[in-house]
């Protein structure tokens, strides 16, 4: 049983970054019916106009100490990277989708690829193509690296101590840990007893704390864009723009700012979701919005492309299944032994396939009539 | 001299596939961003098959009996792979087809992406390290030049096939999909079946290049039938003119060379990159730069011109007058 | 009020409308007939900036706005009414009335304007927090009107506003046309429904194939012979 929760958390907060890039598929191609294929390259961007923040303005630099320090500068990475993809977005369309809107969903599918293509390979040129660590050592409060270098009750005070890699070695030992979880100061002692060389940090960040992080940011963000959609100018207009775009016309909305802003909007949430994916797996690199991208854009398929609460819908239940395949996915049945583990990728397009076939319209999504 | 020929057997191949994909997308509107899939198909059954006939009939001592069937088994081979490769065609074609044109292109994506999956854990079919395939037909100085002549041979085959299928009334119910699914509906057109037909055959074509190509390399890796190949393909035939065989020819050609002749130039720009300390100046190859310069022709490509260079020109037009092409009765 | 000078569109390769020319003075309500396809209704869209215009102008108020964005005419004071009523079927009806008013930047005045709406149409009340798609014809073509007035136009566009209604409801509806000019409203009117149209208009342009061919007092044209055969049906 806890085996099952602990991977539902996993795959809940897994499910939660999809949900937030997929909501950025869902409103633009709700508005233009376009598949932004680009959305998971701003996603990258987002990412790392995070990390460089965080390098610029690192919890030392901030006038708080401890947690305080970690939360601002953290806050400030966030404010950055969603204001980048937001940014970004709009140029793009404003550069290369806008132009050719009426010149029908191919050609507006090949654009996006290029732009898609355009990033990565940019981004490749610019940051270079190896992948970096989001939370580095030197932005972290205070750490202890190597416990093994401390003599017995010389090891710093600290609130918490985070696995910060667990060495092969120490598979055998009593205490089973796993990477990322939290350890009490007195079991410190007891594992250096035991003669563990290990990396440890005081790394305020246990991986539970971050599927808080992320699952309540998710949850802020549905908050957001309920009330967004449901109760101002900006969504009526938006639902109106995705209905009828003549129709919006002839009322007055200023299509092309409606079209702007929901890219904005979708981007910048996407930005969030960036921020996450790098915290979650504690990596970036120019690639890194590809592969969550094309799942995020299943995701919303899976939800009803076109609908903001499917798509959320569409990633939680993604990042679950995910999950639990790769969880369970190893059983016999008869006499032959069947392992899918390793098919963790496979899940997400045989999801998108079967939906298509079946429903095309996704769980949430409303049928359309083809325009003639 | 060596290195040309290496060059010609690759765009051979390549031909094999854009002219298939060619045909899918250029005549019939549809867009498959999954062509590589095909492709791996195709490959990945060659290089069981020969794994299986023909291990090691090439050895130095081989006799001519082996030979022969070293030639036997590579023929068998193609035919494997065209028939796997169309039998996907067909599995993915009939279900899929029915979805609208951006629906379908992920539809292909996940399909090839599936496919790959597959291949890296499939442990017969080598896995993530890959696939040996045992030299068949020739070994030895000729076996270059015999291969050229083979990817040749098949991207002749298969370019004009796509011109013969786009000339007759298939090709004209083909375009008439394209240019309005649901009027040729109403025309008598039975859509469906014209659009499998065409992804069938787009797909057996893409098996006869993996066959060649499994064959010719003598190893197959699953990286190299990723995404980014489907959408290399794709550009190819999208930046010749969509429609026009001509222009699929003419980009397949000059998407290779360009890049393998940057390489060659060995021209060095200065760019700007930035690190954990700031932004620094450094020079790169342009030859690595080629993937951005790429993603802008395709961007400017669709701004400017999204019908491709060529449209739907053809070489032919040069020496037929317009009266003489087939009318709509023929 | 409005006055559209030699005013050319085209759609793709096709001429749509050629050299037409209109006058709406303030308080008139101008009739615009002729058959399918004479260009009636790429004549209001391009009057609204949907439809770009080749060559022409379009001047309202003494201010030149061919080529202005949709948004900015609205702004402006001319409203559409467009064929098919296109009613949001995916919002209630509040917001649809809301959505008229998107050009209103002061809400107190939304809020006001909204409230004429429903105590001129006090159906729409009734059905505030309905789906928009869920309405019977006649209450789409009243809350399309509303929506309309929301906005405070001073020159009110109607495209085909009779088009599928029961013969009741179409006098009904040309009824609130005569209303809402007797309170001082322009209105310029496209009608396939001619008869309707002439009887309560103070002037009217025949379109046919893309210009204007007849014009002149309404009460003229429904007693000219040539209009009586082609557009009357007697």
């Amino acid at each position: 049983m806890d085996f099952f929760l602990e991977q539902l958390g996993n795959g809940l907060s897994k499910g939660s970054i999809f949900a937030l890039i997929a909501v950025g598929y869902t409103m633009v191609y709700g508005v233009i019916r376009l598949i932004n294929f680009a959305h998971g390259e701003f996603v990258m961007v987002a990412a790392f106009a995070g990390y460089f923040c965080l390098g610029a303005l690192p919890p030392s630099a901030m006038p708080m100490q401890g947690y305080w320090a970690l939360g601002a500068s953290m806050a400030l990475a966030t404010a950055c990277a969603v204001l980048t993809a937001g940014v970004l977005a709009v140029a793009v369309e404003r550069a290369a989708y806008r132009p050719i809107r009426k010149a029908g969903r191919i050609a507006a599918l090949l654009t996006a690829i290029g732009v898609s293509l355009f990033l990565q390979n940019f981004g490749i040129q610019v940051v270079g193509a190896s992948d970096r660590a989001f939370m580095q050592e030197r932005q972290l409060p205070r750490r202890v690296s190597a416990l093994s270098l401390y003599k017995p009750g010389d090891i710093p005070p600290a609130d918490i101590y985070v696995l910060h890699e667990w060495p092969d070695a120490a598979t055998d030992l009593e205490i089973a840990f796993r990477a990322g979880e939290a350890i009490k100061p007195e079991d410190l002692a007891d594992l250096q007893s035991q003669g563990v060389h290990m990396v440890f940090s005081l790394c305020p960040m246990t991986d539970g704390l971050k599927r808080w992080i992320i699952i309540s940011a998710l949850a802020a963000c549905c908050l957001f864009l309920h009330c967004l959609v449901r109760y101002t100018a900006f969504g009526r207009s938006m639902r109106a723009v995705s209905y009828d775009i003549e129709g919006a016309q002839f009322m007055g909305v200023n299509v092309n700012r409606v079209i702007s802003l929901t890219f904005f909007i979708g981007a910048a949430i996407g930005g969030l979701g960036g921020v996450l994916l790098a915290l979650f797996y504690n990596t970036l690199d120019p690639l890194m919005g590809l592969i969550p991208g094309l799942k995020a854009f299943i995701a919303a398929v899976l939800g009803g492309i076109g609908s903001v609460p499917g798509a959320l819908l569409g990633g939680l239940l993604l990042g679950v299944v995910e999950d639990l395949v790769v969880a369970y996915g190893h059983f016999e049945l008869g006499s032959t032994k069947f392992n899918l583990t390793t098919y963790r990728d496979a899940v997400a397009y045989t999801v998108l396939i079967t939906i298509l076939l079946l429903r095309p319209q996704g769980i949430l999504g409303r049928e359309r009539a083809q325009k003639l | 001299m060596d290195f040309a020929v290496h060059h010609v057997t690759y765009v051979c191949i390549l031909l094999m596939l854009t002219g298939g994909l060619s045909l899918i997308h250029g005549r019939t509107g549809l867009l498959s961003i999954g062509h590589a899939g095909f492709w791996a198909v195709g490959a990945y059954t060659a290089g069981f098959v020969i794994n299986r006939l023909a291990p090691d009939l090439l050895a130095a001592d081989a006799t001519a009996g082996s030979r022969l069937l070293s030639v036997a088994a590579f023929a068998a081979a193609v035919v494997c792979a065209m028939l796997a490769a169309s039998l996907c065609g067909l599995l993915v074609g009939v279900p899929c087809l029915r979805l609208r044109g951006d629906y379908l292109a992920i539809a292909t994506l996940g399909f090839s992406e599936i496919i790959r999956v597959v291949i890296v854990n499939a442990e017969s079919l080598g896995g993530a390290a890959g696939m040996r395939v045992p030299a068949v037909v020739c070994v030895g100085d000729t076996r270059r030049f015999v291969f050229a002549g083979i990817a040749a041979a098949g991207a002749a085959f298969s370019l004009l096939m796509v011109r013969n299928l786009l000339s007759s009334t298939h090709g004209r119910a083909l375009i008439s999909i394209r240019e309005d699914e649901v009027a040729s509906q109403l025309l008598g057109v039975n859509v469906t079946r014209y659009k499998v037909v065409s992804f069938v055959f787009g797909a057996a074509l893409a098996g006869l290049a993996g066959a060649v190509y499994a064959a010719y390399m003598g190893y197959l890796a699953p990286r190299e039938f990723g995404f980014m190949k489907s959408v290399e393909l794709l550009l190819m035939v999208v930046l010749g003119g969509i429609g026009s065989l001509t222009g699929t020819v003419l980009a397949t050609v000059a998407l290779y060379i360009i890049p393998e002749a940057l390489r060659f130039a060995e021209w060095s720009v200065p760019v700007w990159s930035l690190t954990d300390a700031g932004w620094r100046r450094g020079s790169v190859e342009l030859a690595e730069l080629w993937m951005v310069v790429y993603a802008i022709i395709l961007i400017v490509m669709m701004l400017l011109r999204p019908q491709g260079l060529l449209g739907s020109w053809e070489i032919s037009r040069l020496w037929k007058k317009p009266n003489q092409r087939p009318d709509a009765t023929g | 009020m409005l006055r559209v000078d030699s005013l050319s569109v085209n759609y793709g390769a096709i001429r749509a409308l050629k050299d037409v020319s209109l006058r709406v003075a303030p308080g008139e309500i101008v009739a615009l007939i002729g058959a399918n396809g004479a260009g009636k209704s790429t004549l209001l869209k391009s009057i609204s900036g949907i439809i770009p215009v080749r060559s022409g102008n379009i001047v309202f108020q003494g201010e030149n706005i061919t080529g202005w964005p949709s948004h900015r005419i609205v702004k402006v004071g001319i409203v559409q009414v467009p064929e098919g009523r296109r009613i949001f079927a995916n919002l209630t009806v509040e917001e649809n009335l809301l959505l008229g008013g998107v050009a209103l930047r002061d809400r107190r005045l939304l809020k006001t304007t909204l409230e004429e709406a429903y105590d001129l149409f006090p159906r729409l009340r009734e059905r505030r927090a309905q789906s928009g798609g869920t309405l019977s014809g006649g209450e789409q073509q009243m809350l399309s009107l509303a929506r309309g007035l929301i906005a405070r136009p001073r020159l009110l566009l109607l495209d085909e506003p009779s088009l599928g209604l029961a013969p009741k409801l179409v006098e009904q509806i040309f009824q609130r046309i005569a209303d809402l000019r007797a309170q001082g409203l322009t209105i310029l009117l496209v009608e396939q429904n001619a008869a309707a149209a002439l009887k309560i208009a103070d002037r009217a342009y025949v379109l046919e194939t893309g210009a204007t061919t007849i014009n002149g007092p309404a009460a003229d044209l429904l007693n000219s012979p040539a209009v009586k055969t082609a557009y009357l049906g007697v």
